[in-house]
C-alpha cells in the first residue's frame, strides 16, 4: 500500500504551495503486488452483506426489537407492591382495543354489591294471570350510577305472575332501534340476564361482561309457569330503558398513577397502545417483556438443534454403512417420539421455565435437520472435488472443514433461520397448552395466542400484536436469506 | 434400472424392513417408559373413583399387574398380533377402529395439503430462483412468511372467518356452493383445512426450492448446457430441476408423515373427523394403548416413507447404487 | 413439455386419491338448509365430541347423557321446567321410611323393536351396573343411592343377584334400599339406572352400543347413524309411549367441533340451529348480532380449597377467613370468566338446589350469612392472624392449577387479588390436569382452585364431600361435629329436617372455610329464533329438544 500524505490543518481551498506535494516514496514491492489485501472468509460475507440494504433494513429492525426488549421495561410505569407493570391487572380496563387513556370516575375498591331487594308484602297465594293478561312492569328504573361495575335495575312487583326475565341488547351508535319495537318484541331482546323465578323480587344487579364503549337497552317482562306441565309463557309487552355506562377506576389503581386521587373525582387513565387482555393487562408492555425471552430462545434454540443435527448428520453421512444406517434409525425414533410426552416430563422432572423450554424445544427437533445434512453430505461426498481431495489423501476432518463445511453452509443458515419461526410458533403452541413460562411472565406466544381470541370481535387487538410478531419473523427470514447468499462461496461477485 | 432387480437391492430392502422393525420396538419401548413416568393414569379423575370400584377397573385393564408385564403384555398385543388395544376415554372403541375410522379425513387433508403445498411451493421456488431478487420473488419471500409466522391455528380463525364465514354473512353467497366454515363429507370441506395445512408445506418448499435452483445453477453441467446452446426452458426443465430436486425429494418423506399426522388445532376448528385430537387427548387423559397404538402407527408409517425416499432417491440420482 | 405433463398427471392422481380416500371415510351425508329444517321438524347442533361410550351403564359424562337421554328413558323423567315427572314408571310409590321404593311400569312402554319394556329389564341393566366382572366407573352411583348390598356386590363380597331390586311381575320394580334416601326418584331419572334388553346386550357383547344396529332403546328417539368422531342422527321413534307429543322428527349433530368459536360461526352461517356460547368472545359477537341468548346453570360450584393439613400456610382459621371476607367474587364471575349464566355465591350448594316445599329451594330456606367483597372484616380477620401469630406479614404461599386456558386466566386473577388481599407474594405452580389432580389428592399443596358438579338432586352430594372419609376432600379438614351432622341428614327422612340440618352443616362449614365459594358455573347459548321450547337446565341432560318444536319458517 502506498503512503498518503496531507498537512494536517491546511486549508483544502488556500494557495498552493510546494510543501503540499512530496513525491512518493518507491516501493519495488508493493508495485509487485498484485491483489487485493487478502480478505478472510467472513469478512468477504460481511462485506456482501453489508451491501445488501434488505439484509441491513432486516438486521436493524432485529436490533432494534431485541433493544426495545433489554432497554424498554426502564420506560414502565414502576412496579406496585412488587408486581412489574407488565402483570398489573385493571378491573376496569379489561380487553380493550388501542387507547390514549379514557376519562374514570374513581370509585371504592370494595364497594358492596347491591342487594337483590324483596318485596316482603308480596302476596304469593294471589292467582296467577292469564299470560295475555301479563303488563309490563312498572317504573323500570336504574337505582344509582350505571357503570362498567353494574347497572342495578329496579321495577315495581305486580301481583299474579311467577317472576320476571331481564333482558339486555347492546347498542351501537349507528343501529337505529326503536324502544316500542323492544317493548313489542318484535326484535330480539338480547342477553338474557336474569329469570328471576321469585315474583317478590323486584331488581336485579347486572355486571356481566359491561363495556364501557357500548351503550345497552334493558328491558324486563313479566311471566307466569304452568305448573302442571312446567310451560313458561312471557307478557306480550316489556318495560325498557336505554343507559350508557360511565368507566370506573379503582381507588387502589388510580393511586398508582395519582397518589392524591380520592373516590368520586374522574381522573385520566394510562394509555394502552396495544390494549388490554381479558385480565385488564397492558398487552404492549407485555409484548416488550416477552420479546427477552423470545429473541433468546429464537437465538438459542435452532443454534442448537443446528450444532447438535450437524454433527451427527455429517457423522452419519460421512462414515456410511452401518453406522449411517444405526444413527438414521435413531434419528426415526427420536422424530416420531411424542413430543408432548417429553414437555409434560421435563415440566414434572425440572419445573417449568425457559431451561425447560430450550431443552424441550432442542431435544427432539435436531432430528429433521440431521437428516438433511446427512442427506447433502451423502450427495456432496460423491462431487468431483471432494473425490478429488479424498483422492489426494486428506483427512476428513480437512473434508469437512475446506470442502463439504463450506458447501452446507447455505442450508446450514437457511434451515437456522427457517426454524426461528417454528421455535416462536412452538412456543406459542406449548404456552396455549400451558406448557410454556411459568405464569404470569409473558411471551410473545401467550400475547399473540390470547389475542385470537379477539380476532372475529376487535380484529386490531389481534393484528397489532400478530404484525410485531410476523415483522420480526419477516425480518429473521429475509437476513437469513441474504446471509446465505453471502456466506455461499459459489455465489461470490454473483449476487 | 437393472440395479432395482438386483440382488443388492433386494438385500438393502429386507435388511432395511428389518431393521424398521427394531426400530419400531425401541420407539415403542422409549414411549412406553415416558408414559408411565407421567404422574396420573387413565382412571385419575376429577371425582376420585372410590376404591372398590378402582380396583375392579384395574383388574378389567390389567393395570394391577406388575409394570414389566404390562409392558410384555402390550409389546405382544401389538407387535405379534398387531392388535393396539382398547381405549380408555371412549371405551367402546379399539385403537385399530379409532385408526381405520378417523384416519381417511386426516390423509385426506394432508394429501391435499401435501399436493397444493409441493406444487405451489416448488413453482414458486423455480420461479423465484429464475428471476431471482425481482419482484417475484419479494412476493414469494413475503407469502412464505405469511405462511409460518403467524401460527397455523391462528391462520385457521382467520381462513375460516374470511373465506367460509363473512361472505356468507355479509357478502350472500350461495351456500350450497360456497365453503362451509364446519363440515365434512364433501370436496369442498378438504379445501379449506387442507389449504391452510399446506401453508407451512409452501413455505418449506419454496425456499428449499429456490436456494437448490440457484446452487444448481452455477454448476458446470448447466453452464456446459448453456455453452451447447440448449434453450433455456431445456436447461431448467433438463439439467438444473432434476439436480435442485434431489435434496427437495428426502423432505417430502417427513412433510408426508407431518401432514397427514392430523393438526389438532386445524381439525378442531374445521370440524374434520382425524386423528389430532385423539393424539392430544390420548397424552392429556393419560390413555396408554392409544398413545402408545397412534405412536407406533405414525413411526411405522413414518419408516416405511423413510425407506421409500431412499429408494426414490437411488432411482432419481444414479450414483447411488444399493448394495 | 415431459416435466409438465407429468407433474399435472401426478397432480390429477393425487386428487383422485383425495376424493378416494374422502369416500373411504365415510359420510356424503345430505345436509339441509335450515328452511328445509323447519319445514322437516329437523334440528342441527354441534354435540362437541364424540360420546365417550354410548352405553348407558359404563360412562356418564354430558354428551354421552345427552344423546342417551332422547333415546332412552329412565323411571323418572324431567318436565320442560326441569320437574321430576313419571317417565317409563307411571306411578312411583315410597313407603314412610324412604327405604322402599316400587315403581309400576307402563303397559304402554315399548323397545323400539315392538317389545313390551318390562321391570326385569331394570333388574337386568342394575345387576349389570354393579357386577364387578363388569366394572362399570359409575357403579358408586349405585352406593349413594343406598341400593341395599350393592357396596358388598361391588367389592365382590356378595353376588349381584343379591342387590335389593326385585321384579314382583312383569310390570313392579320394588327397590330395597338400605338408609332413607328422599331424593331417590331424582336418581330413577339418571342415564345408568335405564333400562337394557338382556338379549340385546347379550347379542353383541363387545360390540354392544357401537353402531345404530346394536343400541335399541325405549325412548322418544331411535339412534340412526353414526360416523365416529364426524356425525350423529337419531330420529323420532314411532313406539315411544308418548310420540304424540314429540314434535322434533330428527336430532343431528353434522360435526362434532369442540372449538367454540368455530361452532359459532357455523350458528351464525345457517349450518346448525343451536350452539352454547361460553365466552365472554363469542358473547360479544352474538350480542353484536343482536341475538337472543339465553342462560343456564351447569350445576357446579367453584371454590377456592385450602390445604389445612399442619404447616401449611393456610392451617390457620383467621387467615382462610380473611380470604373468604375479601375475595371480590362479582368481579371476579362478571369480568374474568364475563360468561352469563355463571353467578357469584357465598354458599357450597347451589341455588337450584330443591327445598323442602315446592317451589322453594334450598337457599332460600338457608340463607348464607356474609356479603361478597366485605374488606373491612377481612382485614380484621388478617389484623388477629397476625397478633395470634406474632408476625408482620402474612406467610407467602403457591397456588396450585393446571393449565387450560381458562384455568390459567383465573389462576392469573387469584395469584394478584390474593396477593393485593393479604399484602404477601402469591406464586403459581400451574401443571397439566392430571398431575394437579394427583398432587391435590397427596395433599401436595397449599391453594388450589376446584369444584365441585352434583352426582344427583340432593345437598348432600356437595356436603358429604368435606366428611373425612370422602376421597375427593383433599383439603385435609376434619371436623367431628360436622361429620355427625352429615351422618345424621343420611338417616333422616323427613325433609324438612334434613334441610335443618344441611343448613347447620353448611354454616359450620362456611365459618371453618377448608374452603371457600366462589361461583356456580353456568353458560349461554343461541338458537334459531323459530326453534321453541329448547330445555337447558342444571339436572338431567341438555341441551333436551324432547319438548321443541320448529314454530315457523326461521327468519332471514
Amino acid at each position: 500500500m502506498g503512503q498518503h500524505h496531507q498537512t494536517p490543518g491546511s486549508a483544502l481551498w488556500g494557495p498552493v504551495a510546494d510543501d503540499m506535494f512530496s513525491p512518493l516514496k518507491r516501493e519495488v514491492a508493493a508495485a509487485e503486488n498484485i491483489s487485493r489485501p487478502a480478505l478472510t472468509y467472513f469478512q468477504d460475507a460481511f462485506m456482501r452483506l453489508k451491501k445488501n440494504g434488505l439484509a441491513m433494513t432486516s438486521l436493524a429492525v432485529i436490533v432494534f426489537v431485541t433493544l426495545a426488549g433489554v432497554v424498554g421495561p426502564v420506560f414502565f410505569p414502576k412496579s406496585e407492591g412488587g408486581v412489574a407493570y407488565e402483570n398489573q391487572q385493571n378491573s376496569h380496563d379489561i380487553n380493550q382495543g388501542p387507547t390514549r387513556g379514557e376519562s374514570l370516575l374513581i370509585v371504592d375498591d370494595f364497594a358492596a354489591v347491591p342487594v337483590d331487594l324483596v318485596d316482603p308484602n308480596y302476596d304469593l297465594a294471589a292467582p296467577l294471570r292469564a299470560p295475555g293478561d301479563l303488563l309490563p312492569p312498572q317504573n323500570f328504573r336504574i337505582d344509582g350510577a350505571a357503570t362498567v361495575d353494574g347497572v342495578h335495575l329496579v321495577w315495581d312487583t305486580a301481583p299474579g305472575v311467577s317472576g320476571y326475565a331481564v333482558y339486555r341488547l347492546l347498542v351501537t351508535p349507528s343501529d337505529r332501534i326503536k324502544l316500542s319495537d323492544l317493548a313489542d318484541g318484535t326484535i330480539e331482546r338480547g342477553l338474557n340476564i336474569a329469570e328471576l323465578t321469585d315474583p317478590a323480587q323486584h331488581a336485579v344487579f347486572d355486571g356481566m361482561g359491561l363495556d364501557p364503549s357500548e351503550s345497552y337497552l334493558y328491558s324486563v317482562v313479566a311471566f307466569v309457569d304452568d305448573l302442571n306441565t312446567g310451560q313458561r309463557s312471557y307478557g306480550a309487552r316489556a318495560a325498557v330503558l336505554e343507559t350508557k355506562l360511565i368507566n370506573t377506576i379503582k381507588l387502589s389503581d388510580a393511586q398508582t398513577i395519582y397518589p392524591k386521587a380520592a373516590v368520586g373525582e374522574t381522573v385520566r387513565g394510562r394509555a394502552h397502545l396495544f390494549g388490554t387482555d381479558g385480565l385488564g393487562r397492558d398487552v404492549l408492555a407485555r409484548m416488550v417483556k416477552g420479546t427477552r425471552v423470545d429473541m433468546l430462545l429464537a437465538l438459542l434454540v435452532p443454534t442448537l438443534c443446528i450444532f447438535i443435527g450437524l454433527i451427527f448428520g455429517a457423522f452419519s453421512g460421512l462414515m456410511g454403512g452401518k453406522i449411517d444406517n444405526i444413527c438414521m434409525r435413531l434419528v426415526e425414533v427420536i422424530d416420531n417420539f411424542p413430543d408432548l410426552l417429553v414437555f409434560i416430563i421435563l415440566q414434572v422432572a425440572i419445573g417449568k421455565g425457559v431451561l425447560s423450554l430450550v431443552v424441550a424445544l432442542t431435544a427432539f427437533s435436531w432430528a429433521g435437520f440431521a437428516r438433511i445434512v446427512r442427506g447433502e453430505v451423502l450427495r456432496m461426498r460423491e462431487l468431483e472435488f471432494v473425490q478429488a481431495s479424498r483422492l489426494l489423501g486428506a483427512p476428513i476432518k480437512r473434508l469437512i472443514s475446506h470442502h463439504i463445511g463450506p458447501n452446507l453452509l447455505g442450508l446450514i443458515i437457511i434451515a437456522w433461520s427457517a426454524r426461528i419461526p417454528g421455535v416462536i410458533a412452538s412456543e406459542a403452541f406449548l404456552s396455549m397448552l400451558g406448557l410454556g413460562l411459568e405464569q404470569p411472565t409473558p411471551s410473545w406466544g401467550n400475547v399473540v395466542f390470547d389475542a385470537a381470541r379477539r380476532l372475529q370481535v376487535n380484529p386490531i387487538q389481534f393484528f397489532l400484536p400478530a404484525s410485531v410478531l410476523g415483522i420480526t419473523l419477516l425480518c429473521f427470514y429475509l437476513l437469513g436469506d441474504s446471509m446465505r447468499d453471502a456466506f455461499d462461496p459459489k455465489l461470490r461477485g454473483r449476487t | 434400472m437393472q440395479h432395482l432387480l438386483s440382488w443388492g437391492f433386494f438385500r438393502y430392502v429386507g435388511q432395511r424392513l428389518i431393521m424398521a422393525v427394531l426400530t419400531l420396538w425401541a420407539l415403542a419401548t422409549l414411549t412406553f417408559v415416558f408414559m408411565r413416568a407421567v404422574p396420573g393414569d387413565p382412571l385419575t379423575r376429577t371425582k376420585e373413583i372410590p376404591a372398590t370400584v378402582r380396583a375392579n377397573l384395574e383388574e378389567k385393564y390389567g393395570l394391577n399387574k406388575p409394570i414389566f408385564d404390562q409392558y410384555l403384555i402390550q409389546m405382544q398385543r401389538m407387535f405379534i398380533q398387531g392388535d393396539f388395544g382398547e381405549s380408555f376415554r371412549t371405551v367402546d372403541r379399539s385403537v385399530n377402529r379409532m385408526i381405520a375410522e378417523n384416519f381417511p379425513a386426516s390423509a385426506a387433508i394432508g394429501i391435499f395439503a401435501l399436493i397444493v403445498g409441493t406444487t405451489v411451493g416448488l413453482g414458486l421456488g423455480i420461479v423465484a430462483a429464475l428471476y431471482r431478487n425481482s419482484l417475484i420473488d419479494r412476493i414469494a419471500m413475503l407469502l412464505c412468511v405469511i405462511g409460518i409466522a403467524i401460527p397455523s391455528a391462528l391462520i385457521a380463525y382467520v381462513v375460516q372467518y374470511f373465506l367460509a364465514v363473512f361472505p356468507l354473512t355479509h357478502l350472500h353467497v350461495n351456500p350450497h356452493v360456497w365453503f362451509r366454515p364446519v363440515g365434512w363429507g364433501q370436496f369442498r370441506d378438504v379445501i379449506l383445512p387442507g389449504f391452510t395445512l399446506s401453508l407451512g408445506i409452501i413455505t418449506l418448499m419454496t425456499r428449499y426450492m429456490r436456494s437448490q435452483m440457484v446452487d444448481v445453477s452455477f454448476a458446470e453441467f448447466v453452464r456446459t448446457a448453456r455453452a451447447k446452446g440448449a434453450s433455456t426452458a431445456r436447461v431448467v426443465a433438463l439439467h438444473q430441476l432434476r439436480n435442485a430436486m434431489l435434496p427437495v425429494v428426502s423432505l417430502l418423506g417427513p412433510i408426508f408423515v407431518g401432514a397427514i399426522s392430523g393438526s389438532l388445532l386445524i381439525e378442531n376448528i374445521f370440524g374434520v373427523p382425524g386423528l389430532g385430537a385423539a393424539y392430544f387427548n390420548s397424552i392429556s387423559n393419560n390413555d396408554y394403548n392409544v398413545l402408545m397404538g397412534l405412536t407406533v402407527f405414525y413411526g411405522g408409517f413414518f419408516i416405511i416413507i423413510n425407506l421409500i425416499t431412499d429408494v426414490l432417491y437411488g432411482l432419481i440420482d444414479p450414483r447411488i447404487r444399493f448394495g | 413439455m415431459v416435466l409438465k405433463s407429468a407433474m399435472t398427471r401426478g397432480a390429477a392422481a393425487a386428487l383422485f386419491l383425495v376424493a378416494a380416500v374422502l369416500y373411504a371415510s365415510g359420510v356424503r351425508a345430505e345436509q339441509k338448509s335450515q328452511d328445509q329444517r323447519a319445514l322437516s321438524q329437523e334440528v342441527y347442533f354441534s354435540a362437541g365430541d364424540e360420546p365417550p361410550s354410548m352405553d348407558p351403564t359404563k360412562q356418564a359424562d354430558t354428551i354421552s347423557s345427552m344423546w342417551l337421554g332422547h333415546i332412552f328413558e329412565g323411571l323418572m323423567s324431567y318436565d320442560p321446567a326441569g320437574n321430576i315427572i313419571p317417565g317409563t314408571a307411571e306411578s312411583m310409590t315410597s313407603s314412610e321410611d324412604k327405604k322402599t321404593w316400587t315403581f309400576k311400569i307402563r303397559k304402554s312402554a315399548r323397545w323400539q323393536d315392538g317389545k313390551p319394556v318390562k321391570a326385569q329389564d331394570f333388574l337386568y341393566s342394575w345387576r349389570r351396573l354393579v357386577d364387578p366382572a363388569y366394572a362399570s366407573e359409575y357403579s358408586f352411583i349405585a352406593i349413594a343411592a343406598g341400593i341395599l348390598n350393592a357396596e358388598d356386590i361391588i367389592s365382590k363380597k356378595q353376588p349381584k343377584e343379591n342387590l335389593g331390586v326385585r321384579a314382583v311381575d312383569d310390570h313392579t320394580l320394588e327397590v330395597q334400599l338400605s338408609r332413607p334416601v328422599p331424593f331417590f326418584d331424582s336418581l330413577a331419572t339418571f342415564q345408568v339406572f335405564y333400562p337394557l334388553r338382556r338379549d340385546i346386550v347379550e347379542k353383541f357383547g363387545d360390540k354392544f352400543a357401537t353402531d345404530p344396529a346394536s343400541i335399541i332403546g325405549n325412548g322418544p328417539f331411535k339412534l340412526a347413524a353414526w360416523q365416529k368422531e364426524q356425525s350423529m342422527r337419531i330420529e323420532r321413534s314411532p313406539t315411544y309411549w308418548d310420540a304424540d307429543k314429540v314434535r322434533i322428527q330428527a336430532i343431528q349433530s353434522p360435526a362434532m367441533v369442540k372449538d367454540s368459536q368455530a361452532n359459532f360461526n357455523n350458528f351464525q352461517t345457517g349450518g346448525i340451529d343451536y350452539t352454547t356460547t361460553s365466552s365472554p368472545e363469542i358473547i360479544k359477537q352474538a350480542q353484536a348480532a343482536k341475538l337472543k341468548i339465553q342462560t343456564f346453570p351447569t350445576g357446579c360450584t367453584t371454590y377456592i380449597a385450602f390445604n389445612v393439613r399442619p404447616g401449611r400456610p393456610f392451617a390457620n382459621k383467621l387467615l382462610r377467613q380473611a380470604v373468604r371476607d375479601g375475595v371480590n367474587r362479582s368481579e371476579f364471575v362478571n369480568k374474568i370468566i364475563g360468561v352469563p349464566g355463571y353467578k357469584p355465591t357465598l354458599g357450597l350448594v347451589p341455588d337450584y338446589m330443591p327445598g323442602s316445599k315446592k317451589g322453594m329451594t334450598y337457599r332460600r330456606e338457608a340463607p348464607v350469612k356474609g356479603r361478597d367483597a366485605d374488606y373491612p372484616s377481612s382485614q380484621k380477620h388478617l389484623q388477629e392472624y397476625l397478633a395470634v401469630s406474632k408476625q408482620t406479614q402474612a406467610p407467602s404461599f403457591t397456588i396450585l392449577s393446571d393449565d387450560g386456558t381458562l384455568a390459567k386466566k383465573f389462576v392469573e386473577y387469584w395469584q394478584n387479588s390474593l396477593a393485593k388481599l393479604l399484602n404477601t407474594e402469591v406464586r403459581v405452580e400451574s401443571v397439566p390436569f392430571k398431575t394437579r389432580l394427583q398432587k391435590s389428592r397427596d395433599g401436595n399443596y397449599d391453594v388450589t382452585l376446584s369444584g365441585w358438579c352434583p352426582d344427583y338432586r340432593d345437598p348432600m352430594t356437595f356436603m358429604d364431600l368435606f366428611t373425612a372419609g370422602n376421597d375427593n376432600n383433599m383439603t385435609g379438614w376434619v371436623n367431628k361435629t360436622y361429620e355427625a351432622l352429615i351422618v345424621k341428614a343420611a338417616n333422616e327422612s323427613d325433609i324438612a329436617a334434613r334441610i335443618k340440618l344441611f343448613a347447620e352443616a353448611e354454616a359450620l362449614l362456611l365459618d371453618e372455610s377448608p374452603m371457600v365459594p366462589l361461583d356456580q358455573t353456568g353458560g349461554a347459548f343461541v338458537v334459531a329464533p323459530a326453534l321453541k321450547n329448547m330445555r337447558h337446565n342444571a339436572f338431567g341432560f341438555s341441551p333436551d329438544f324432547r319438548y321443541a318444536v320448529w314454530d315457523s319458517q326461521p327468519k332471514h
